[in-house]
Formats: C-alpha cells, sequence, structure tokens
C-alpha cells in the first residue's frame, strides 16, 4: 500500500488555500478594512501558521536526523527546526479573537510587541545559524564551493543598504516604542534579516554550482525565503513612512506577504524531505535485489 | 517517454526477463532519471497487484503437463542464460552509477567534482587509477562527502550503487 506523504504539492495546495481564503474574505469588505471579519481573518492567520511552521519543524526535524554523521549540517537542521519551533509561537504573540480577546489587528500594545520581538530575535538567530551552517559544511567539504567577486558585491550591497536603512531610523515601526528593550530588540531582529539575506546569498552561489541537482532547489527555496522576509520589511517600512495616512490599506495588503513568508520556508524544507524519501525508495529497490550492507561509519565532517 | 528503452524491454524488465547486461544498463539509467523511475514504480505496483490477483486466481485452474515443461525449460535457459553472461559489473559502469545517484542530488557538475574529489584524497589519487583494489577506500571518501551533499539514505544509496 502507498504511504501518505507530504509533498510539495500538498504544500503549494496549503498556500493556494490559505491565501485564496484570505482573498475570500477580504475582497467583499475591501482592504483597509479587515477589522470587520477580525475574527475569521485572525483564525486564518493562526491556522496557516500553525500549519506551515508545524510542517517546517516536523520536515526539519526529520531531515536533521539524515545528517547524524555529519555535525555542521545536523548542527544547520537542528537550528532550522528550532527556528521552526520558536516560530511556531509567533501567531500566538497578540490578542487572539479566536480566544475571545479584543482585538486591535493594526496595532500591538507594548507587553505583545516586547514579547514578539524577543521570540522574533530567537527565531532570527536560529535561521541565521542554520544557513550559515549549511554553508559552511559544504565549504569544508573542498568541492570549490567559493564565493565570486559578484557574491562578494552583493553581500556588501546588502550591508550598505542595511546601513542606508538604519539612518532612517524612522523607518522602524518600533522606533518610539513604550519599552526601549523593544526598539533595541528590532533593530536587533533588523540586522539579523539582513545577515540571514546575505547568508542566503552564500546558499545560491552552492545552488548555482549545483545546477540541476534537487539539493540546489532547497538552497534556491531558502535564498527566496531569506530576500522574501527582507523584501518584505524595507517594502513595507517604505510604504508606511511614504503614505503614512493608509496604513491600514498598507498593512491588510502586506499580511499576504507575511502570511506566505512561513510557507515559503516549509516548501524549501518539503523538497528536501522529498529527495530523502525519493533516495529511500531507490534504496529499497537496490536493497530488494542485492544482500544488505552494513551500516554507514560516522565520518565527522564529510572529510 | 522513451529514453531508449523499448516497452518490451520495460515488460521483460518488470518480469525480471532481462539479461544481466539489459538489466544493468536500464538500472543505471533509472539511478538518475527520475520520470522513468516514477514511470517503473508505477508499473511495478500495476505488476504487483497483477500478480496479487494471479494468485488468487491461479488455484482455479490446472496447468497441462506440456504448459508445465515449457515453464520449466524457460527458467533453465534464464538461469543458463546468467551465468553464460557473467555479472560482475565494470568499474566503469559503476562509476557511471555513482555518477547519476549524486547527479540526483548536486547536479552533474558537482557529483563529478565530488568523484575527484575522492579519488584524490584515496590510494588511487586520480579517477582513471581508480582499480578494484582501490576501490573501498575510494568509496568511503566519497561516501564521507555524500553523507553532507546527500545526507544519511542518499549516501547509503550511493553505497548500495557502489559495490562490485
Amino acid at each position: 500500500m502507498q504511504k501518505f506523504r507530504i509533498t510539495t504539492r500538498i504544500v503549494l495546495l496549503g498556500i493556494a488555500l490559505h491565501l485564496g481564503l484570505r482573498t475570500f474574505i477580504l475582497l467583499p469588505i475591501g482592504f483597509g478594512n479587515a477589522s470587520q471579519h477580525a475574527f475569521a481573518l485572525d483564525a486564518l492567520r493562526v491556522l496557516g501558521s500553525l500549519c506551515a511552521y508545524g510542517l517546517a519543524l516536523l520536515f526539519c526535524w526529520r531531515i536533521a536526523d539524515e545528517y547524524r554523521e555529519t555535525k555542521w549540517m545536523r548542527l544547520a537542521w537542528l537550528a532550522l527546526t528550532m527556528n521552526a519551533g520558536l516560530s511556531l509561537l509567533r501567531p500566538f504573540v497578540r490578542p487572539l479573537p479566536i480566544w475571545g480577546q479584543a482585538v486591535e489587528l493594526y496595532n500591538t500594545s507594548p507587553e505583545y510587541a516586547l514579547l514578539m520581538h524577543c521570540i522574533l530575535v530567537s527565531a532570527n538567530f536560529c535561521l541565521l545559524l542554520g544557513l550559515l551552517a549549511i554553508w559552511w559544511a559544504y565549504h569544508e567539504i573542498g568541492l570549490g564551493f567559493r564565493l565570486g567577486k559578484r557574491d562578494i558585491l552583493a553581500v556588501l550591497s546588502l550591508l550598505a543598504l542595511m546601513v542606508a536603512f538604519f539612518v532612517f531610523g524612522d523607518l522602524l515601526t518600533e522606533a518610539r516604542a513604550y519599552y526601549r528593550a523593544t526598539t533595541i530588540l528590532q533593530v536587533v531582529a533588523q540586522v539579523q534579516m539582513f545577515l540571514i539575506a546575505a547568508a542566503s546569498l552564500l546558499l545560491h552561489r552552492v545552488s548555482i554550482q549545483m545546477g540541476s541537482g534537487r539539493q540546489a532547489i532547497v538552497l534556491r527555496w531558502m535564498t527566496i525565503y531569506a530576500l522574501w522576509r527582507l523584501g518584505m520589511v524595507l517594502v513595507v517600512s517604505l510604504a508606511h513612512y511614504v503614505f503614512p495616512h493608509h496604513s491600514h490599506f498598507i498593512a491588510d495588503v502586506a499580511q499576504f506577504g507575511w502570511q506566505l513568508a512561513p510557507w515559503l520556508l516549509t516548501l524549501a524544507v518539503a523538497h528536501r524531505a522529498e529527495l530523502t524519501a525519493l533516495a529511500a525508495e531507490r534504496l529499497a529497490h537496490i536493497r530488494s535485489e542485492r544482500p544488505a550492507l552494513p551500516a554507514l561509519q560516522p565520518t565527522g565532517s564529510g572529510r | 517517454m522513451n529514453h531508449g528503452i523499448t516497452p518490451n524491454e520495460w515488460e521483460r524488465h518488470l518480469d525480471g526477463a532481462l539479461t544481466a547486461a539489459e538489466h544493468e544498463r536500464i538500472e543505471a539509467h533509472l539511478l538518475g532519471c527520475v520520470s522513468c523511475w516514477e514511470f517503473y514504480q508505477r508499473m511495478a505496483a500495476l505488476n504487483a497487484q497483477l500478480h496479487e490477483v494471479g494468485e488468487a486466481r491461479r488455484d482455479s485452474f490446472a496447468l497441462s503437463d506440456e504448459k508445465l515443461r515449457t515453464g520449466l525449460r524457460n527458467v533453465y535457459a534464464r538461469i543458463h542464460a546468467t551465468h553464460a553472461e557473467g555479472v560482475r559489473p565494470t568499474l566503469q559502469q559503476r562509476l557511471d552509477e555513482l555518477e547519476a545517484v549524486m547527479t540526483v542530488f548536486c547536479g552533474e557538475q558537482t557529483a563529478v567534482k565530488a568523484m575527484q574529489v575522492a579519488a584524490a584524497r584515496s590510494p588511487a589519487k586520480s579517477l582513471a587509477q581508480v582499480t578494484r583494489e582501490t576501490w573501498e577506500p575510494f568509496l568511503q571518501r566519497l561516501i564521507a562527502i555524500a553523507q553532507v551533499l546527500c545526507g544519511r539514505t542518499g549516501a547509503h544509496w550511493l553505497l548500495e550503487s557502489g559495490r562490485l
């Protein structure tokens, strides 16, 4: 009997369903009026995030087990598991209409903002660690995964963009937060976002060298996930700055992007999980034709 | 979809009726071609179902002595053919299989590079000088690299594919 497996197709279906339902609820009332259907929209947000991060958590955990013999890759996937686990808490860090709490869709109370940024900074740290550990593991096996001038230029451009972003301090939504800690944590989170984007560019370089390999698809989706989040931060901050009187409209449109983000991570790790499933099928097929071999021995870092 | 495999060859592959050389060729192709592998999986599942139904129905039909003799003759002929051709794969066949497996994960360029690096780190020193004597250390070094590139299951797949 065929075993049920969560595939990339199912993840894509999840994305379509989540964003399709959101569009279906929002279109009749118009963008900027989401508070009219706060309960439905909030329930969808929470459920969508739970599904996306929950799946990512399960996939990452299983994939970490795939790298028991290689310390850097194992560290990387465990860090990504932690990132998904911490991110699972994010939908709950604000009042929830589905629990009967009074909701303010367009404002966050100071306590919730502080808690939210505590989780965000921790999750971002794990994500950054994961991406850098993957790159280091590939670099260490000595297959010539090196950075070119263009990569260094791209990373430097990102850092320049980061400096420019912070020169205009008012772009930060928590620039005048009630708690000073919230402002500091938001600055840290934004720095992390730029570093995550830079790390994802390193992985993109590896994916280019891997060409048509399926692992390259995983790395590309990770790059898209990292750049998407940074892009969202920049565009939304800029939009709020340029159009201060349309904040509700901007927030409603931006929510599509924010709610898509966790699914992009899920899609990346689902591609990796599919690769393991394919290898397992082929291995079972070969083993059915030949007698079994002894188990693999640990090899440290792959050298 | 053809990829150099005729419908007749597919059928005989599923029935296990190919010669060792034909079998090796198709298996080597299946390693690297995902569409053929998925096609093969579908066909194998269907074949298994047919066999299952066939098993259930078999008892209701009596086999004539003549059919029984013909069947036995075919079995003996197949055993003879396998022994006559010899089943030991060549090193080049195994190298091609290893490359095909790694290509699925990390693309052709990286697969070739990984094999070159593994050979350079083994007593063979280069891919061209890998022999049956230096095969094991070469394979072990390749597996170490594959554990990073392909994970544990992928490395196991590679190990089984590289077995002489």
